[in-house]
């Protein structure tokens, strides 16, 4: 039978022990469109790619691939069939150059047993030439920069001959500019008639790249439809299945006395130079800046994770001294909820309780004895407040999606009763639900006196969330805005301040 | 929300359920014990070998900490034996009063621990190479100091906490390795401390985050793997009446073999106390049935190495099961 779609799901259950993980699911793909799969975490997103790149075989349904039914499910029949997966957490080998993770599967031969480095790396080099990356092929897969290990990823992929290509989630970690780039390479694959599946959290990047979407809810599908029909409002709609209004929902206030104060910051290490910013009760401050501009270092120097040599740091009133350790920073009332939530912000084999009262141990128990009580009281108030879900504090961490793990992550920093709290990426990777959950809670925050610096590369929500915005370029804040003045491109443009005026000069 | 269909169900934590999985195992020993000899069950034989289990168990206790915060401490055997050789020349060489010899003995345990926590915590060597080069070192110098001689026939006091017994069953090498096991449960289980022990050994950076200082807590973990090394080499001498610079090298891998078949994690922060007590009981008990049925020692080796794996397997087993059903359901 003639078909014209490169892919087609038709009626794909999925059952695992005790639940329905993907229910009745269809799903097509076209050459050269970009197909965006949507749906909030646990949606059945990441199992239906799964079943399409051969690591699941479904239950029941058919899947065809340019009109041929497979049968057979298994990660090589999918590779034979031209369908490449670029999974969210990638898979390069750290320790192998840039070419040989590219041909990983696949060396050139020579003298039958042996790899031809040289063409290996001739091969790369045009190759990544071809897609217009600045990448050296001899350089560790280790040493190159996230994004950069995503072009690689999708080079990888392309060594195959490429029917269909799955994106989880590719933009996650990247910074504006680096996601502009991304879309570039799409674009050019699309071109070449490859069909990609594109899941994404972030619903701005829809209209940049997607042509048709389909939402998913629950493991059931919802509907297909093309991007320019729709828009944002109803897209979030139907993923969750009730209207999210206001997502950025503020009280604002007049903002009070000076919470942190940060001057004249050096640190070697981090090549912080002359650092200076200040943060009042009642406000959130967010810092803008480009990945590798130095906000997270910021962060971790003002905690006391890392050295600084010169500057002041004073919280709450109080000098810091440069020895103090993030122990007597928390104390004092500051947090850091940090960026890396699984490995720097839970233990994920402990459980939801040990976690929550993990930064407040001497506080809860100030004689060094467990007061399971005192925990308990303590756990169970946050759990209930910050409506994580799960069916008991036992759980372990690791069980939980990333919203609720990021909602443990806050209840943590909240048993500490801080005063100040940074936020470095406080919503990467989680869904838009769980999201509109964080954001009242930092506004509720604010609203009791409590002062948040929210380090955050999705504008939209450094614009909507905050009341006044720093922007970090190269290791130092070059601008202060008021949010209600900011708009997206002025941020960038301060952000990368270079970059734009050679694109300006180009065009 | 995608978790809300979990809400109403209950189920039994993976760890309660692993631990039901070892006292399973313990169990079948226990019958299988019964069925070789209608007087596994005696008195006589319960006390007995809660006797012998104690040594690994308090031995076990130490190295439990050290894993579930770091890794293993594989200078345990090594410090145990320093330990019952320097308090066993005290006595009877230089005449030094019992307790004053143990408190001494148990001291340079101390010391050798925090040696071994500088090392890891500090200075920055793997777990395996600073305790395993120190092992090396303390033997050598047990060997020194006894001069290849054999100390024995001990002080009738000292001799009482490892062979005396309270009311006829108790013997006394038990009464201590309860109080050892109840000392290290609630420091686990009930102190800070305790719950730092997990979250360094879970997630380092994380813990160092929340304002745990890793590098205290790994010190005092190996502090107290010393310690009760120290402890065990006392209990050593006291049950035996007889000392010499090797008594603890046949420790090492069953103590290693008894905690991880108690659940304890080689990677960290998991497991606990009460594990190995069970790990320890399986291993006794399965020497006791061996050496009942009279099997070659050549093969008992061979067992024992299968029971380990099987035990080992089966916790693993039943927490990949528990875990996956978990993760499909959140």
């Amino acid at each position: 039978m003639e078909t014209n779609y490169l892919i087609e799901m038709q009626h794909i259950t999925k059952i695992f022990p005790g639940v329905k993980a993907l229910d009745d699911i269809n799903f097509t793909l076209k050459p050269g469109e970009v197909h965006v799969l949507l749906g909030e975490n646990g949606a059945g997103k990441s199992t239906l790619m799964k079943v399409l790149a051969g690591a699941y075989t479904p239950d029941a349904g058919t899947l065809l691939a340019e009109g041929r039914e497979i049968t057979r499910f298994d990660p090589i029949t999918a590779k034979k069939n031209g369908i490449g997966i670029i999974y969210q957490e990638f898979n390069l080998v750290p320790y192998l150059s840039v070419a040989e993770n590219i041909y990983i599967d696949h060396m050139p031969p020579k003298m039958g047993v042996l790899v031809d480095r040289k063409q290996m790396h001739q091969q790369a080099d045009k190759l990544l030439h071809d897609m217009k990356m600045n990448v050296d092929a001899h350089a560790l897969a280790s040493e190159i920069p996230v994004a950069q290990q995503q072009m690689v990823e999708v080079a990888k992929a392309l060594t195959h001959d490429l029917k269909v290509l799955i994106m989880d989630e590719p933009t996650a970690s990247l910074s504006e500019v680096e996601i502009q780039q991304l879309f570039e390479i799409v674009r050019s694959l699309t071109k070449q008639g490859i069909g990609v599946i594109y899941i994404s959290h972030r619903l701005q990047e829809i209209s940049q790249i997607g042509d048709r979407i389909t939402i998913m809810r629950d493991g059931k599908y919802i509907c297909t439809k093309d991007v320019k029909d729709t828009s944002p409002e109803e897209i979030v709609k139907l993923m969750v299945g009730r209207e999210i209004v206001d997502l950025y929902h503020r009280n604002r206030q007049k903002p009070g006395e000076v919470a942190l104060k940060v001057e004249h910051l050096y640190s070697e290490k981090e090549r912080l130079s002359d650092v200076g910013m200040e943060l009042r009760r009642g406000e959130i401050v967010g810092l803008a800046g480009l990945v590798g501009a130095g906000r997270t270092e910021l962060a971790r120097a003002i905690f006391h994770v890392d050295p600084y040599e010169k500057g002041d740091v004073t919280l709450l009133g109080k000098l810091a001294d440069k020895k103090q350790s993030p122990r007597d920073m928390i104390e004092r009332g500051l947090s850091l909820i940090p960026e890396d939530r699984k490995r720097q912000g839970l233990s994920l084999i402990l459980p939801i309780a040990q976690n929550i009262v993990m930064a407040s141990l001497s506080k809860i128990n100030p004689r060094g004895w467990i007061r399971a009580a005192a925990e308990k009281k303590c756990v169970d108030q946050y759990i209930k407040e910050l409506n994580v879900i799960t069916p008991s504090s036992e759980q372990l961490a690791g069980n939980l999606s990333g919203g609720n793990q990021q909602k443990v992550v806050l209840a943590k920093w909240l048993c500490t009763k801080a005063e100040v709290i940074i936020f470095d990426e406080p919503t990467r990777g989680i869904d838009v639900g769980a999201k509109k959950e964080i954001y009242a809670f930092m506004d509720e925050l604010v609203k009791t006196g409590k002062a948040i610096l929210m380090i955050s590369s999705e504008l939209p929500e450094i614009i909507g969330m905050s009341d006044r915005i720093y922007v970090m370029r190269d290791r130092k804040i070059v601008k202060e805005l008021q949010s209600n003045e900011a708009t997206q491109e002025m941020i960038i443009s301060y952000a990368m301040e270079g970059a734009i005026e050679e694109e300006r000069q180009d065009g | 929300m995608s978790g809300s269909r979990l809400k109403n169900r209950k189920r039994l934590s993976t760890s309660a359920v692993s631990s039901v999985s070892r006292l399973a195992v313990l169990l079948i020993i226990i019958i299988m014990g019964c069925i070789i000899d209608s007087s596994f069950l005696s008195m006589r034989n319960i006390s007995n070998n809660l006797a012998n289990a104690s040594i690994l168990i308090v031995l076990g206790i130490g190295q439990t900490i050290a894993i579930i915060t770091n890794g293993p401490d594989l200078s345990s055997g090594s410090v145990m034996t320093i330990c019952g050789v320097i308090a066993a020349i005290l006595m009877k060489s230089y005449d030094v009063n019992f307790v004053l010899a143990i408190l001494l003995a148990v001291l340079v345990g101390c010391f050798l621990g925090a040696l071994n926590g500088y090392m890891i915590a500090y200075v920055g060597l793997p777990s395996f190479i600073s305790t395993y080069g120190l092992q090396w070192a303390v033997f050598g110098f047990a060997y020194v100091i006894l001069k290849g001689y054999v100390l024995y026939d001990f002080d009738p006091t000292f001799r009482f906490i490892g062979n005396g017994s309270l009311f006829g069953f108790l013997q006394m090498t038990t009464v201590v390795m309860v109080v050892f096991v109840i000392f290290g449960t609630l420091l686990l289980k009930k102190t800070n401390f305790g719950r730092q022990c997990y979250a360094v050994g879970s997630n380092r950076e994380a813990a160092n985050m929340s304002g745990i200082d890793p590098q205290k807590v790994i010190m005092k973990a190996f502090i107290l793997s010393g310690m009760l090394s120290g402890v065990t080499g006392i209990l050593y001498v006291a049950r035996m009446n007889t000392v010499q610079s090797d008594i603890g090298s046949a420790y090492l891998l069953p103590v290693l073999a008894t905690v991880y078949m108690g659940g304890t994690s080689a990677s960290g922060g998991e497991g606990g106390i009460w594990g190995t007590v069970v790990g320890a009981l399986v291993m006794t008990m399965v020497t006791n049935c061996l050496n009942l049925l009279a099997v070659p020692s050549e093969w008992r080796d061979a067992i024992i190495g299968v029971l380990i794996i099987v035990t080992v397997l089966l916790d693993i087993t039943v927490k990949k099961r528990m875990a996956k059903r978990k993760r499909v359901t959140v």
